[in-house]
């Protein structure tokens, strides 16, 4: 509490307590982005950051996904170069309407047997193990199984010349092989062995100049490669292995 | 035809909710109601361009600091505190304030007395102008005493001087004032006749 009152006090309170000076032409504007910058709630601005830092997240996250799910089923190149370690042998034999297709030779054809050159690609050989010792117990009447012997795991030579055979003399070759595989060859080399009687329909199907005779073939296309395991899949389950 | 009806935030303690919540329209609202009083406010205490400068960082230390407000006495006089204490501040800051005399004088402005009809006639420009011409010292004191109503304790501790200083520096400005008064008032009377 003021104890005197003097009588300039009370002219200046009385005159100057609520005097108004219009304020600045561009304060408001001014105080706007100074409160801005303080400690406001989030702006709209700010609100558009988050959602496109968020989408942006989403975006490398979902990339980053996709890369690597392309990546594991994508080849590596340098297991192509391990040759026959990374190779899986399908020793098929039947009857080839079509002998340029490979494709067609694998339906056509009965499957003798199938010899994994890669185990690293299978990583199931137990299990390929215990289905053939159950197809063994339980055998089905297939007259081309039976005819089989089994034969050890070796690596088959590319051509037919190399192998010393010859078309009437069919290699016959019996092994189990994996129903699926969890790193799919980038090639397979197919060996189709006929037996005499059904090289001689074939032979007299097919036009002399268009066909071609049985023996190794490697296929590398990608999705012929696939097609062909589809294929001897299919054989095996056909043929009860 | 469909009237549009806009919501005018009238009542001072919804629109101090509005400016807690962020709403840039209260904020605007609440500095359309009290920009040129606390402009009026800076210009009594700072200089046009400094006066400016305080007045705006005020208002931003008033929206940042507004949820300190408690709902004790009026909302405009919390705001007028704020802004004399920035301007304070502010003289502190720029090391313009104060020069003030430590000595103690009685108080001479009792020797002069003006008559109340001319005090009366006194315009509040005329009268900014008078405190303009005030030295810093005496400006800041005599608008903590006679206008803002801080005792002399109170404007000791804001001025970190003594009381006896607060009341010298007060006494000297009302003696400059009233001087100043009167020469205006002689010139007057002498220009009439």
């Amino acid at each position: 509490m003021q104890p005197d009152k003097h009588p300039i006090d009370e002219v200046f309170r009385k005159k100057l307590k609520h005097y108004q000076v219009p304020p600045p032409a561009g304060a408001w504007e001014r105080i706007r982005r100074g409160a801005a910058g303080g400690k406001q709630p989030f702006t709209s601005g700010k609100k558009h950051w988050i959602w496109a830092l968020l989408l942006m997240g989403s975006l490398m996250l979902g990339g980053y996904y996709a890369f690597k799910g392309e990546h594991a089923t994508a080849l590596p190149t340098d297991s192509m170069a391990m040759g026959t370690e990374q190779e899986s042998l399908l020793n098929t034999s039947g009857k080839s309407s079509a002998a340029g297709s490979e494709v067609k030779a694998a339906e056509e054809s009965k499957v003798s047997g199938l010899v994994p050159l890669a185990e690293e690609n299978t990583g199931q050989t137990k299990r390929a193990a215990e289905t053939k010792q159950q197809a063994e117990a339980t055998p089905k009447a297939n007259p081309i199984r039976k005819e089989v012997p089994q034969q050890p795991q070796q690596a088959l030579p590319e051509t037919d010349k190399e192998a010393g055979n010859s078309p009437e003399e069919p290699m016959q070759q019996t092994t189990a092989a994996p129903d699926r595989y969890e790193r799919p060859p980038a090639r397979v080399r197919v060996q189709v062995s006929i037996s005499p009687e059904r090289e001689q329909q074939a032979t007299s199907n097919a036009k002399p100049e268009g066909h071609k005779k049985m023996g190794t073939r490697i296929i590398w296309n990608k999705q012929k490669v696939e097609k062909v395991l589809n294929q001897v899949l299919y054989l095996k389950k056909d043929i009860g292995q | 035809m469909i009237r549009l009806r806009k919501r005018s935030i009238t009542d001072e303690a919804s629109l101090i909710a509005a400016i807690r919540k962020g709403s840039e329209k209260a904020m605007s609202a609440l500095y359309e109601r009290y920009a040129a009083k606390m402009m009026g406010v800076c210009r009594r205490y700072l200089p046009m361009p400094e006066a400016e400068d305080a007045f705006i960082e005020g208002f931003q230390r008033v929206f940042q600091h507004i949820e300190q407000y408690k709902g004790e006495g009026s909302f405009e006089g919390w705001m007028r505190r704020i802004f004399v204490n920035h301007c304070l501040q502010y003289l502190r800051s720029k090391s313009r304030l104060l020069s003030v005399e430590t000595e103690e004088t009685e108080a001479v402005a009792d020797e002069l007395h003006v008559a109340g009809d001319v005090l009366a006639q006194l315009q509040e420009e005329y009268l900014m102008e008078l405190l303009e011409r005030l030295p810093k010292g005496y400006r800041t004191v005599f608008n903590l005493y006679a206008i803002e109503g801080f005792t002399h304790a109170e404007i000791a501790g804001m001025l970190n001087i003594s009381e006896g200083t607060s009341k010298s520096q007060l006494a000297k400005a009302r003696k400059m004032l009233q001087t100043w008064i009167t020469e205006e008032a002689q010139c007057s009377r002498t220009n009439i006749l």
